[in-house]
């Protein structure tokens, strides 16, 4: 499953990929925050949408637009 | 518990597949596959659950932008309903409304609003015309609306409440008192300790429980139910829960204490009943993972499906704002009634065209305050008595009541004509008028249309003061969806009256109160929307104008022909539908134009008719439009001053003569 950068509210057009929580090949479960943004309104946690080993695509510190792809989860 | 086995499994298999939706939106907002701001209602299946099960399928449901719950509940089938929360064309309003605005009248949902508290006026408009409808067939549908506590905070919920228990409605308020109103808990939005003490405030009862039981909401909105289709009135019912996901997703609830959280998460409403149902040998462990299981599949195939529809075609954009234009009715010839036409006043005009309408479509009635009497300027005079107070309702003075019942009446199928006193007190109720009645039918691809007419007074000149006077039709025409009509004599009034309360779009008719006591001639002409009327013709100028400032041009027309000026003095009648035909033609014509109304020139209509006289004729202009209005203040209250801030007849000559000065 591609990880693409999501929008969160209302306003948001790009954000900064600040951090992974969670690193490359990692086993990751649904629900568990995997990586950390930040826009101009507040920072914020993304949530594992499915479980399954975590791709690192995103760079930390690196600005990326809603839609780009920023991981990926694979079979575990 | 009194539910039998089938009932009880199968408000579980809501539960689970309000879960399981829920986290199918919320994954595939994670991954970036959908872009919507989503409200989730994770913690609050059991209070839909439980509601539902107490309702029938033709029931109404009103209910508010976090929704998907009450919406799954009642039946909205999954495929439209997350089409819609995506933007594509198959959604329940073709992609046009979003996720804040789903309605399937199908099923009964009427309204779902993205404004906090705004559908519990459309709401008990709604039951008043389920009241109306069981006079004739004995059934009485009940309304339920949805709503969060923090909209007991608005004077929508009080006007609303306090409306339905006068009237007896059958309405059920059901609270989902979540804890939050936005990011303010509970305890910093309000003192009383519950929601439903706040029902002795309306002489109806309130009852509390807990929210996460499905079956203790059942309960509860059964008696009120029974309650309502007894015709008892309305009764509030606040169920008691939690959202476990925040205000809208994104929302990490920094704000919220972790230990209500953990707790709340303990209380979580599904394997909560999972427990119940199993402890009561109801369902296996095994056989309750088959069932949410079966939840999440479809959930999954659901929102795939929706996924990979296609968005709405260019060609959506302009559709469904109003409806296809209805023909001006022709009259119902009353016993009586002269052939060659009568001479009325404007006031009687008015007056014939609401009885005419009263007595030719039952569905037609009249609401607004003071009028079984004879209302504040006497136009509704009589029609109580004729028509039964019950189709001439006076109301409380609650404006966003007033107008919110008329929408809600409209949706429930009836044609109401509501009164507000005075245009000044448009600001009262322009949430329902401007949020509400003017954009139902495009957020909801067409599927409900809001039939309505709000008849409101106004005029300067009377030395009333700066709240009772103001001309403020560029508020309205400003909102696409509203029509915008303003009389200039007794045969207008009458005609295009009754075009409005035929007409599929909500229609505001202006009455201005100085020509009230005009009279003329009324005969059985029809005029349709959007039809100008020359009032005057001449080749020299056009004066464009409308309602009580046609005199004045008439007046200058007469003064200036002596002279050899030739005046034409266009009426538009409506604002919207605006006649562009008419002005193309009168002022592709005369080479001239002057816009006269009594509003402030500032941001008036005038600006509008201006702008597109220039877009549509520069090069043909001989002189720029000019504008006469009021004066940029509010209207004062002193007669002097008053004449001095209104336009008349001397500003309107002075500027017919400038135009004409240039370009000769």
């Amino acid at each position: 499953m591609l990880l693409r950068l999501p929008k969160i509210g209302m306003e948001m057009t790009e954000a900064v990929f600040v951090r992974w929580l969670a690193g490359d090949g990692e086993a990751v479960a649904k629900g568990q925050p995997i990586y950390e943004i930040e826009t101009d309104k507040v920072a914020n946690e993304i949530d594992a949408p499915a479980a399954g080993r975590l791709r690192h695509i995103a760079a930390e510190q690196a600005t990326y637009a809603v839609g780009d792809p920023v991981g990926e989860i694979l079979e575990a | 518990m009194d539910l039998d086995d089938a009932t009880l499994l199968s408000m579980f298999d809501t539960m689970a597949l309000i879960a399981a939706c829920d986290d199918a939106l919320r994954s595939a907002i994670s991954a970036g596959d959908a872009t919507l701001a989503y409200y989730s209602p994770r913690g609050q299946e059991a209070v839909a659950a439980g509601w539902a099960a107490a309702l029938e399928p033709d029931d109404y449901l009103v209910t508010t932008y976090r929704g998907l719950h009450d919406q799954i509940a009642k039946g909205v089938p999954l495929r439209p309903l997350l089409a819609e929360m995506l933007g594509r064309a198959e959604g329940t309003g073709k992609g046009k409304g979003g996720p804040m605005h789903v309605v399937w009248p199908e099923a009964g949902l009427m309204l779902t609003t993205g404004v906090v508290g705004s559908g519990i006026p459309v709401a008990a408009g709604l039951a008043w015309a389920a009241e109306r409808r069981a006079g004739r067939d004995g059934a009485r549908r009940v309304t339920l609306v949805s709503f969060g506590d923090g909209a007991t905070n608005i004077g929508a919920f009080h006007e609303a409440a306090n409306l339905a228990s006068l009237w007896e409605l059958p309405l059920v308020l059901l609270c989902q008192n979540n804890g939050y109103g936005e990011h303010t808990a509970f305890g910093r939005h309000q003192r009383s300790a519950h929601v439903a003490d706040r029902a002795a405030a309306y002489a109806m009862p309130g009852v509390t429980v807990d929210g996460n039981d499905p079956v203790a909401v059942f309960e509860a909105v059964s008696q009120a139910a029974a309650r309502a289709r007894a015709g008892e009135g309305p009764t509030l019912v606040e169920a008691v829960t939690y959202r476990l996901f925040g205000h809208v997703f994104g929302d990490r609830m920094t704000y919220v204490d972790p230990a209500e959280l953990e707790a709340a998460w303990q209380a979580e409403p599904v394997a909560r009943f999972r427990a119940a149902l199993v402890s009561r040998g109801l369902l296996s462990e095994e056989e309750a993972a088959a069932r949410e299981a079966a939840g999440a599949a479809r959930a999954r195939a659901a929102l795939d499906e929706a996924l990979a529809l296609e968005e709405p075609g260019p060609e959506e954009v302009l559709t469904d704002v109003v409806g296809a234009a209805v023909a001006a009715p022709a009259r119902a010839r009353r016993p009586g009634a002269g052939a060659q036409g009568e001479t009325l006043s404007v006031r009687a005009a008015i007056t014939r065209a609401l009885d005419e309408a009263l007595a030719a479509d039952e569905r037609v009635v009249l609401l607004g305050e003071d009028i079984s009497d004879t209302g504040v300027f006497g136009v509704t005079k009589g029609l109580a008595a004729t028509h039964g107070a019950g189709r001439v309702r006076d109301t409380p003075i609650s404006e966003q009541a007033i107008v919110g019942a008329a929408v809600g009446a409209a949706l429930g199928g009836l044609r109401p004509v509501a009164e507000i006193m005075f245009m000044d007190f448009l600001g009262l109720c322009l949430d329902q008028l401007a949020n509400h009645a003017a954009k139902l039918r495009y957020m909801s691809g067409g599927a409900t249309p809001v039939p309505m007419v709000v008849r409101t007074a106004v005029g300067g000149g009377l030395q009333v003061g700066a709240q009772h006077s103001q001309m403020l039709e560029s508020w309205l025409t400003h909102v696409p969806g509203l029509k915008v009509v303003v009389p200039s004599n007794p045969a207008d009034a009458r005609a295009l009256l009754a075009t409005c309360i035929a007409d599929d779009d909500p229609c505001v008719f202006v009455e201005q109160v100085p020509l009230l006591s005009r009279k003329g001639v009324v005969d059985d002409t029809p005029v349709a929307l959007g039809v100008a009327h020359v009032a005057r013709p001449g080749a020299d100028v056009t004066v464009v104008s409308y309602g009580r400032q046609v005199h004045d041009a008439l007046a200058v027309a007469e003064a200036l022909a002596p002279r050899g000026v030739e005046v034409e003095v266009l009426d538009l009648r409506s604002l919207a539908p605006l006649d562009t035909d008419a002005l193309l033609a009168s002022v592709g014509r005369t080479g001239r134009a002057v816009v006269v109304h009594e509003a402030v020139v500032t941001g008036g209509f005038g600006a509008e008719l201006a702008a597109w006289l220039s877009e549509a004729l520069f090069g043909r202009l001989a002189a720029p439009v000019l504008r006469v209005g009021a004066l940029p203040a509010p209207l004062p209250y002193a007669a002097g001053l008053e004449r001095l801030a209104l336009p008349g007849p001397e500003r309107v000559e002075a500027a017919v003569t400038a135009v004409l000065a240039r370009g000769r």
